[in-house]
């Protein structure tokens, strides 16, 4: 019997083999190999991840704990342990992918919190109190903020972005979590977009306070919009300026779906007060007036002296007029 | 099991299993997590994976998967999958990656329009590329049964191409 020739080889018109050709060549996210092996790979690894879970959590005064406790759940006791579980019987194959998904989450917050600790000195030394958290981060892609560990499943990254949330009345996870102020608005309260990765930083300094100078904890610091340091990068740009030529065209939902993609991308966002925007804009021509009204507030707010103000006032005066008529 | 033999499947498979649980109509992050699902499954499975039918054994236990998926939500396949959380690539342009979600939106849309059966089989054939004695495998049907079906789904998917203006049907090269 002969083999039919394929389409993509022989397609009856260019749309269709640019149809199969997209499909074909759709590339699945580079961490799905990275979190499949390590969670396919070994239980050393996952015991690994119970342990030093385990130790971090003691070495930090218990800071992913009380983290835990003041998050929506206790993951990092899970985390810990089913490590310990994974060390003494992962054999179980039938157990393995719930012990590995939950040992996952416990090597990523035990390596965080484990590494802040060793590196405790270093930061406190260097460390420069307002700005730390955006001196950190770097100025490329991060993965989204539900998305700290790429290696994990969803439900094992969120655990993860629990166990690292500093403790309440952290005033760098006060600011951090206020950072972005579109989180409020576009991303679910416990994700908090951004700002994780901040907490995550910021998770050995609340440590530090607590363990090595006995501080009395400061009053949470009024909130201070920071643009954050260096220039944007090309992709970036890139971005935005394809949501620039999408809100063009009139496209206002795809614009608004862009910048989201640029949001979950990019921590910190550098072109936010393009982004707002360009949000408030989308939004205005989606109808969402309430969209609209709360992305021209952010960006009078927080941000007086960009150029995006005029237009941000002139909608909030606009709105407002016709709310009292 | 040897990890390594499971860690070298899913080298090999994932991503092939994640492009499938894409085209049958899973969202992106839904996909990654079924594809993952399918290589514990054949982690454990993996001694009773005859040589050669690799793919197939995939197939079956991502098509089992996806269903699961669909019965627990209490949702139809047919029902359009929301694609949000799909992150931009961008290494590339994002005009270009823009044409080619809207391609592959286009082409599930198209997919979705046919049977199950008709779609596996053309999923299978002219995207990942299986020869039709691995299709057969994989759906558990007669080789000719494979070659039926995948006539009748190149000619189900240029009526619907056709429908929205992608493609002007044309018989001479469906067989």
């Amino acid at each position: 019997m002969t083999e039919l020739k394929r389409w993509l080889d022989d397609a009856p018109s260019d749309d269709i083999r640019d149809l199969l050709a997209a499909a074909r060549n759709e590339d699945a996210p580079a961490r799905l190999l990275r979190r499949t092996l390590l969670a396919l790979g070994t239980t050393s690894a996952t015991a690994a991840a119970g342990a030093s879970g385990a130790s971090a959590a003691s070495g930090a005064s218990a800071a992913s704990g009380a983290s835990a406790a003041s998050g929506a759940t206790s993951v990092t006791a899970a985390a810990g342990a089913s490590g310990a579980s994974a060390a003494s019987g992962a054999a179980k194959l039938g157990m393995l992918g719930i012990v590995l998904k939950w040992g996952g989450a416990g090597l990523v917050s035990g390596t965080l919190v484990g590494g802040a600790v060793a590196g405790v000195t270093r930061i406190a030394t260097r460390h420069d109190t307002s700005r730390a958290p955006t001196h950190g981060a770097p100025a490329r892609p991060v993965p989204h903020a539900t998305n700290p560990s790429p290696e994990l499943p969803r439900s094992g990254r969120a655990a993860t972005a629990g166990a690292v949330t500093p403790a309440n009345g952290s005033t760098e996870a006060a600011k951090a979590s206020n950072a972005s102020p579109l989180t409020g608005s576009s991303a679910p309260a416990t994700t908090g977009t951004p700002p994780t990765t901040h907490s995550a930083r910021s998770t050995p300094l609340a440590a530090t306070d607590r363990n090595t100078t006995a501080a009395p904890p400061a009053p949470p610091a009024p909130f201070v919009p920071v643009l954050p340091p260096g220039p944007a990068t090309a992709p970036e740009v890139a971005l935005v300026d394809a949501a620039r030529t999408t809100l063009r065209r009139g496209e206002g939902e795809r614009t608004l779906r862009l910048l989201s993609d640029y949001e979950h991308r990019f921590v910190p966002v550098h072109l936010e007060p393009e982004v707002l925007y360009l949000r408030m804009q989308a939004a205005k021509l989606q109808g969402d007036r309430a969209g609209a009204r709360r992305a021209a507030t952010q960006i009078v707010t927080q941000f007086p002296q960009s150029p995006e103000v005029g237009r941000a006032e002139e909608l909030l005066n606009t709105n407002g007029d016709t709310a009292k008529k | 099991m040897s990890s390594d033999r499971a860690a070298d499947f899913a080298r090999a498979h994932v991503e092939f299993a994640w492009r499938v649980a894409r085209r049958l109509g899973l969202a992106p992050a839904d996909a990654e997590d079924v594809a993952q699902r399918a290589m514990f499954v054949a982690a454990r499975r993996i001694e009773t994976v005859a040589a050669g039918s690799e793919r197939a054994f995939v197939f079956r236990t991502v098509a089992n998967l996806v269903s699961k998926v669909y019965r627990a939500r209490r949702r139809k396949p047919e029902e359009p999958e929301e694609a949000a959380g799909e992150l931009v690539d961008l290494e590339h342009d994002p005009e270009m990656l823009l044409e080619q979600r809207r391609a592959r939106d286009a082409l599930d849309a198209i997919l979705q329009g046919l049977s199950s059966d008709l779609r596996a089989a053309f999923v299978l054939f002219e995207i990942e590329g299986l020869s039709q004695p691995e299709i057969a495998s994989a759906l558990g049907i007669p080789t000719g049964t494979v070659a039926s079906r995948l006539r009748r789904a190149r000619e189900e998917f240029l009526r619907i191409a056709a429908r929205r203006g992608l493609a002007a049907p044309s018989t001479k090269r469906l067989r």
